[in-house]
């Protein structure tokens, strides 16, 4: 187990190293100047000039690569071109905010998914696990894009002015931080794709399970169909969601980026999407990199808890526990 | 037998249905009615505040938000004209080189300090100082004696602001430029307070120590939500009328114009795709306003690159062509003004009846045939390049490329280009045509005439030079008596019209919703003025 570990965290290391290398070096393919993007046509060149040396952007690039690995050892990922905010203060400020979000996102998608694949794998085929099915295809396959202005046009622009006298308090349009029912609406978009995923892995690992022959036996001594549900298949057939899950997370805390726009949620991937239209590389980079490590890390996080689940993982990858 | 055991489990729309329900129901509202709040203004920043110090601010939005906490010694009034704000008064002198400025007596930073002479030293000191490498200060207090030994680290000292006594200021400047005084309307040349300054252990002006003269107080900034201004009770002309003014983040148009519909803001900006929308609804069409602003649109011809436009008949076989009446009805439904002239309306200099060349398509036959180019013959492909995701500029370019098509026989091959390469290109004069604006950095005819089509300006893209065009413009840009000054530009705006290096399409225009209740919004060509006469009521 040991030494698979240390593949693993190795392996991970290599990863974040690439990601930072390529991201880093992008940013010298893209064409236009971000001193003349930031101050436009008007400004003068030594500003100009001076910009260019504050963001060390007049170094050559293996001295700017070598800075730049440095710095991020140091946890230093430069300022903001855009703002002058340091990025691992916007870090701070903003990664709790997409870390709550995804939480929720994922908890929900979990309760959600793993109900509705159980009771579709239970009730496989009949009209109730078609019409489930059918609605969790359309969350694989509505993006958040879509899904989020039209909830906006129901539940904020529509409802409260058609209903006008239900005593309900409706979701706010925005995010607002001492408000817990603004977090509704960007809940349930970033919940909807993982939550049909969720369930409809759940479905078929579950229906795959319940075929097995161990399944069979445990019926024929006579054990409740709860028990063989819960004790006996649940686990084993919860192991290929468990990566779904892990995946799914990951994407939420990295790809919130529409959600959180339209939201006005103040977390990363907000300010992500204006940092790409401006330019803004400390904050591309930094992004980036940040991300890709906490996909790497909630991976790798998977990859041992498989292990642990299910010791043939352990031991197909040719490492004993 | 799994389907008893799991009896509890039917229905599962049901159970999330009643989830949902649970979810939403509460113990009240939310506001659902439109109407003012607590008396406080609330409009959408589009961006996070790129700095909150006057120095260095240079985009829109920022600037819109700073000129309601900090002020100059002049500001621009709603009908586009130059009023005193902190200078009481000014008077000129030394052949127009010396501009002597009066402190209006009782303005007072928002900690309590009073203005004085001293303090204009210092503002228009610190803006150029090298350590804060401002990209607008050189370009906007250039003109100063001294400035560019401060700007280059020479002195420390600005040679021509002098202080007089405490409540009188010297400022001169190294030519006579007659719309010198407009430049001290921009933020980099706003009054701010060094010993406010100096508390920043960098010598910034961030969120933490702002102390202006303007009629708002800074209360609260939160990094990606909000920013959040109160009304200045000492302010010098009186307090605002509203108690405060709320600035959400929201960046995106959408959300932005449903927090509007809900009630949630009093002003937003309207896309052009919102615009069909809320014409169409009753209520929301009485609350369209469209701005004009001193920005106009136009079509840059660079000889520089095709070599066709060296010639003056080729070039006004295109703006011959050009039909700006079927651009503004096609791409903006007739809400456009349009452009005769490169100088938008309301800014002196405008001739409302002056038009320029007008379209005549046969005319542009004939002089593209004269030119050599019968039907379009011979004219190589023409690349017009414009801005990525901004869909206007590409339906215009679209109706212009129909149009010379139809009219000349040329094809334009359209370029949509991002930002950044975009200005490169044409920082470098690489652009062959290029479809761009031009938008005012203050209301006076040499910010166009002179600084867009003079030869050798910096913003000349196009490689057109006419030495009679810039002896007048160079003319008109010293020259002291007002009524002369605009006779000289009009004489270059004549030149330029025949010669057309650019041609002028439409002036700019800002559509917004404004509710109803939101009165005296005094606005500018600029843009919004600061929200001090701003009432929120019936």
């Amino acid at each position: 187990m040991l030494k698979f570990l240390a593949q693993r965290i190795l392996l991970a290391f290599i990863t974040i190293w690439t990601i930072a290398t390529i991201t880093f070096f992008i940013a010298f393919l893209a064409p236009g100047d971000p001193a003349l993007l930031k101050y436009g046509e008007k400004s003068s060149p030594a500003a100009l000039a001076a910009f260019r040396h504050l963001h060390d952007l007049d170094s050559p690039p293996i001295i700017r690569y070598g800075h730049y690995l440095y710095g991020v050892v140091h946890g230093d990922f430069g300022t903001s071109f855009q703002t002058g905010e340091p990025v691992s203060s916007f870090f701070e400020r903003a990664f709790p905010k997409t870390l709550v979000l995804s939480l929720l996102a994922i908890s929900t998608a979990i309760i959600v998914g793993v109900f509705v694949g159980t009771l579709c794998a239970l009730r496989a085929n009949s009209v109730i696990d078609r019409a489930m099915m059918a609605i969790m295809l359309v969350g694989v396959g509505v993006p958040s894009f879509v899904l989020a202005p039209v909830l906006v046009y129901i539940f904020v622009l529509t409802l409260p002015k058609l209903l006008p006298n239900l005593n309900i308090e409706w979701p706010p349009v925005i995010w607002s931080a001492t408000d817990p029912l603004s977090l509704l609406l960007p809940t349930i978009v970033l919940a909807a794709r993982p939550a049909a995923l969720i369930a409809r892995m759940t479905r078929s690992s579950l229906l795959d399970t319940l075929k097995q022959d161990y399944v069979r036996t445990a019926k024929a001594k006579g054990l409740s169909p709860a028990r063989i549900l819960f004790v006996h298949t649940f686990k084993n057939a919860f192991l290929p969601v468990l990566t779904s899950i892990g995946t799914s997370f990951g994407y939420l805390l990295s790809g919130s980026f529409v959600v959180e726009t339209i939201f006005a949620v103040p977390g990363i991937g907000g300010a992500s999407v204006s940092s790409f239209t401006t330019r803004d590389y400390p904050l591309i980079q930094g992004t980036t990199l940040v991300l890709a490590t906490i996909f790497v890390v909630v991976n790798l996080i998977v990859d041992i808890l498989y292990g642990l689940l299910d010791p043939r993982a352990r031991v197909s990858r040719g490492v004993a526990a | 037998m799994f389907r008893q055991s799991c009896a509890t489990l039917r229905c599962p729309a049901l159970c999330l249905s009643l989830l949902f329900i649970l979810l939403l129901s509460g113990c009240g509202h939310h506001a659902t009615s439109i109407g003012p709040d607590n008396n406080t203004l609330r409009y959408a920043l589009l961006a996070e505040p790129t700095t909150f110090d006057p120095d260095v601010v240079q985009d829109g939005t920022t600037i819109d938000l700073l000129q309601n906490i900090y002020e100059g010694l002049v500001e621009w009034t709603p009908d586009n004209k130059l009023a005193p704000a902190i200078a009481s008064s000014w008077t000129i002198s030394n052949g127009g080189r010396t501009y002597t400025f009066k402190i209006r007596p009782g303005v007072k930073f928002h900690s309590g300090k009073l203005v004085t002479a001293a303090d204009v030293v210092y503002s228009f000191t610190r803006c150029l100082s090298p350590k804060l490498a401002s990209p607008v200060a050189i370009t906007y207090m250039g003109d100063i004696v001294g400035a560019a030994d401060v700007a280059d680290g020479k002195a420390t000292t600005l040679a021509g602001v002098k202080v007089i006594d405490p409540s009188t200021v010297a400022v001169t400047i190294s030519k006579p430029k007659a719309y010198w005084i407009n430049v001290l309307t921009y933020p980099t040349a706003y009054i701010i307070n060094k010993d406010a300054v100096d508390k920043d252990p960098g010598g910034n002006i961030t969120d933490q120590n702002e102390d202006g003269t303007g009629p708002f107080v800074l209360t609260g900034y939160v990094r990606g939500q909000s920013v959040d201004l109160k009304a200045n009770p000492n302010y010098w002309a009186g307090p605002p009328n509203i108690s405060g003014i709320h600035r959400p983040i929201i960046t995106d148009a959408n959300t932005r114009h449903s927090l509007y519909l809900t009630g949630q803001l009093d002003i937003v900006d309207l896309s052009a795709g919102q615009i069909a929308h809320d014409a169409a609804d009753p209520a929301l069409n009485s609350q369209i306003v469209f701005w004009p602003r001193a920005a106009t649109f136009y079509l840059g011809l660079n000889q520089r690159v095709y070599a066709p436009f060296k010639d003056v008949r080729v070039r006004q076989a295109f703006a011959y062509a050009t039909d700006k009446n079927k651009i503004v009805q096609l791409v903006f439904d007739g809400h456009r003004d349009v452009a005769q002239d490169i100088l938008p309306e309301g800014i002196p200099g405008h001739d409302p009846n002056f038009t320029g060349i007008p379209y005549d398509p046969a005319k542009a036959k004939a002089l593209l045939a004269a030119a050599g180019y019968p039907g379009g013959k011979g004219l190589p492909p023409l690349p017009l390049f414009y801005r990525e995701s901004y869909p206007d500029l590409e339906k215009t370019v679209d109706v212009l490329r129909q149009m010379y098509a139809e009219n000349l026989g040329v094809v334009v091959e359209p370029r949509r280009t991002e930002w950044a390469t975009l200005l490169q290109l044409e920082d470098n004069n690489a652009l062959p045509a290029y479809h761009i604006r031009w938008a005012a950095d203050y209301l006076d005819p040499q910010d166009y005439y002179s600084l867009l089509l003079r030869t050798g300006s910096v913003e000349d893209h196009t490689g057109y030079s006419n030495p009679v065009y810039d002896a007048l413009c160079d003319r008109a840009d010293l020259e002291q008596n007002f009524a002369k000054r605009i006779a000289l530009y009009r004489q270059a705006a004549k030149i330029a019209a025949n010669d057309v290096p650019i041609i002028p399409l439409y002036y700019s225009k800002e559509p917004e919703l404004v509710r109803p209740y939101v009165h005296n919004l005094d606005d500018s060509l600029m843009g919004h003025l600061p929200y001090l006469r701003v009432k929120l009521g019936p």
